[in-house]
């Protein structure tokens, strides 16, 4: 069989389309009457609907044209995961009990505008999982299956699809994933390797960063069946999780410095890769939103308790320091290798996630931070926990209040 | 909580008036400008003095001093920065933030040196008297230990929306002043000290006044939220005048 056959003789391949939705964009930002909404024909949005209304038939049928052996299901449970808003996890094993899983997940490509800094009313037409910057925290074991619905609501402007850095083939899922608006699709993939990983849009060329850069991005955390442990092989527990997604943004701004506003997701394309090309962000921030996890957001936890913090930073490196406190356990890479111990700072590298684990020993306010404090402080890196417990002077006391001094 | 200690800053330029300028105010001879000065400038105040605990009064300006009010100021090259109200929006009246403390010298500077009128900021004791009817009850600290002071006043609730919003959106007061809630914080001239400082020593940080205690870096113009700074920091920093002579000048 030709494998390039079909793409020959079918005139709307998944690759023209992508092309074609990439120049309409382009060309609608430019003010090209032509291209007014609706940028797709109504043949589109039907075409779409048969494809969602007959998702199994289609799988059946590709499974038939293939040399490959199918999938070995047996001796999997199916289980629903119910993904919640970052910066939370969702109900979660540390430990797997029972045979492998295969974990069914729902995600919706949704378009939505956020404020990004109320201050200067800098916002974004945010492109998401499930509405939230960063996408939500999935959770398995080394060894489970993820079964992903990813749905892209009709009224979105855009194509998206995943690329999971935890998977193994078809550009990470990306390839298989492509929905356009008023499609699903449905990806199943095996976690074969134990760690952090970082999860993206990746819609084709000049598309991925800009889907990146507009907070379409997450990590899924690919726990050990037998859970987390220290290099002396000591069972690691953690309490609770907070997960932070480091997003830079790069906002296009007018002649007088201003963040424009934009009336729908897609009308920025062309002043956005303006803006990211400068590869300097406006905006690096955790959780979609300067101040996001601080204030109101920040969050919380109790001396003696132990939160293991993931750290999702899709596209730009990061070194994440607690102030007022340490990283224990460290893993930066996977969770089969030994992890750092009693680190002050630790490194998440671009496209990366990575977890440390933390007991707090005194109470007060703690600043999570990317320790480019220029970063932190200017640009929104920023959160805060509020742990409460009894002061410890044995570790740190104010011996002399300040007092005049000669010096 | 260290005490409030209240001075008059040494290094703030104020305010010599010559006895000129005085003769020329008190005679409200308007056509006499022998420095330009354009009693436009003049910042509206409000007729009922605001009268302290132990008496003593003084009159406070009704608004925080506008982008329109500041950029006269720039107009006439005495303060270097040039404001905007914020983007989309034409309008002058709205509050005139992003500023310093040396910045708002500049202006009162300029102000009463055209003016020939004596206009200072409120120390924090007046701010407070201006503002105790309109301000949301302090809550109670968060942590209560002496080492935790710092944390202490952190706020994880009732938090002030951050957006600016244009002159008089929030609330008056009895005496007719208006907006010392809301978002910005007014500069005041009060040093930052713990008890018993060393007299002579610099001033590095004042008290602002606004929903919640804040003291601030005389140099900082936007109080960015992140790093060590754990408090809650102040949305905006802009300033209102007040004056120890009634109203009308």
């Amino acid at each position: 069989m030709n494998r390039f056959g079909k793409s020959i003789d079918t005139p709307t391949s998944r690759r023209n389309v992508l092309r074609g939705s990439v120049l309409a964009g382009a060309a609608a930002v430019t003010g090209a009457g032509a291209f007014a909404m609706p940028r797709r024909a109504p043949l589109r949005t039907a075409r779409a609907d048969a494809a969602s209304a007959h998702l199994h038939k289609v799988a059946e049928q590709m499974t038939a044209e293939s040399d490959a052996k199918p999938a070995d299901l047996s001796g999997y449970t199916r289980v629903r995961q119910e993904l919640v808003a970052p910066p939370f996890a969702p109900e979660h094993e540390q430990v797997a009990t029972g045979g492998p899983k295969i974990v069914e997940i729902t995600m919706d490509t949704t378009e939505r505008l956020m404020m990004v800094d109320e201050d200067t009313g800098a916002s974004i037409w945010a492109l998401t999982y499930n509405g939230s910057v960063p996408g939500p925290l999935i959770i398995c074991h080394e060894g489970d299956m993820v079964e992903l619905t990813l749905r892209n609501p009709a009224d979105s402007m855009m194509e998206h699809n995943i690329d999971f850095h935890a998977s193994t083939g078809a550009l990470g899922g990306g390839g298989l994933t492509h929905v356009y608006p008023g499609e699903e699709v449905v990806l199943r993939w095996k976690a074969t390797k134990a760690g952090c990983f970082t999860y993206h849009c990746a819609p084709g060329g000049a598309m991925i960063p800009y889907h990146v850069c507009h907070g379409m991005n997450g990590a899924i955390m690919v726990l050990p069946r037998d859970g987390l442990k220290d290099a002396a092989g000591n069972p690691l527990r953690y309490d609770s999780i907070a997960y932070f997604g480091e997003q830079d943004y790069y906002l296009p701004r007018d002649e007088n410095g201003d963040y424009r506003f934009y009336e729908a997701a897609g009308d920025d394309y062309a002043d956005s890769l303006d803006a990211m090309a400068t590869l300097v962000p406006t905006h690096q921030v955790f959780n979609g939103a300067v101040g996001a996890l601080t204030g109101d957001g920040a969050l919380k936890a109790k001396v003696g308790e132990t939160v293991l913090m993931v750290h999702n930073s899709c596209n730009v490196d990061s070194r994440p320091h607690l102030i007022g406190g340490h990283g224990d356990y460290v893993w930066e890479t996977s969770f089969t290798d030994p992890p750092l111990t009693n680190m002050e700072t630790w490194f998440v590298r671009g496209g990366c996630a990575a977890a440390a684990m933390y007991t707090f020993e005194q109470p007060g306010v703690y600043a999570y931070v990317n320790h480019n404090l220029i970063i932190a402080a200017l640009k929104g890196a920023t959160a805060h926990f509020v742990v409460d417990g009894q002061w410890n002077n044995d570790l740190m006391e104010q011996v002399v209040a300040p007092r005049p001094t000669e010096a | 909580m260290p005490t409030a200690t209240s001075f008059r800053l040494a290094w703030l330029p104020v305010i010599g008036v010559s006895g000129l300028a005085v003769a020329v105010a008190f005679l409200g001879v308007a056509a006499l400008r022998p420095w330009g000065a354009d009693m436009t400038d003049l910042p509206s105040m409000t007729p009922r003095p605001v009268v302290m605990s132990d008496g003593s009064a003084f009159y406070a300006q009704i608004h925080e001093v506008t982008t329109g009010e500041w950029n006269r100021c720039a107009d006439a090259g005495a303060c270097k920065l040039r404001l905007r109200p914020p983007s989309g929006q034409t309008d002058t009246s709205w509050p005139a933030t992003g500023l310093s403390l040396i910045d708002v010298t500049e202006y009162l500077k300029w102000l009463n040196e055209t003016s020939g009128h004596e206009f200072r900021l409120p120390t924090r004791a007046e701010w407070r008297r201006m503002a105790a009817d309109v301000l949301p009850d302090a809550p109670d600290p968060i942590f209560t230990d002496p080492n935790l002071t710092w944390a202490s006043s952190y706020l994880v609730e009732g938090l002030v929306d951050r957006r600016l919003r244009p002159s008089g959106s929030w609330s008056e007061s009895p005496e007719g002043v208006v907006d010392l809630d809301g978002n910005v914080w007014e500069w005041t001239q009060d040093c930052f000290r713990g008890e018993g400082f060393a007299r002579g020593a610099r001033c590095a940080a004042y008290h602002v006044g606004g929903e919640h205690d804040a003291v601030i870096p005389y140099l900082v113009r936007d109080p960015a939220r992140g790093g060590c700074a754990v408090g809650s920091p102040p949305a905006h920093l802009g300033f209102r005048l007040v004056s120890d002579d009634p109203p009308p000048f």
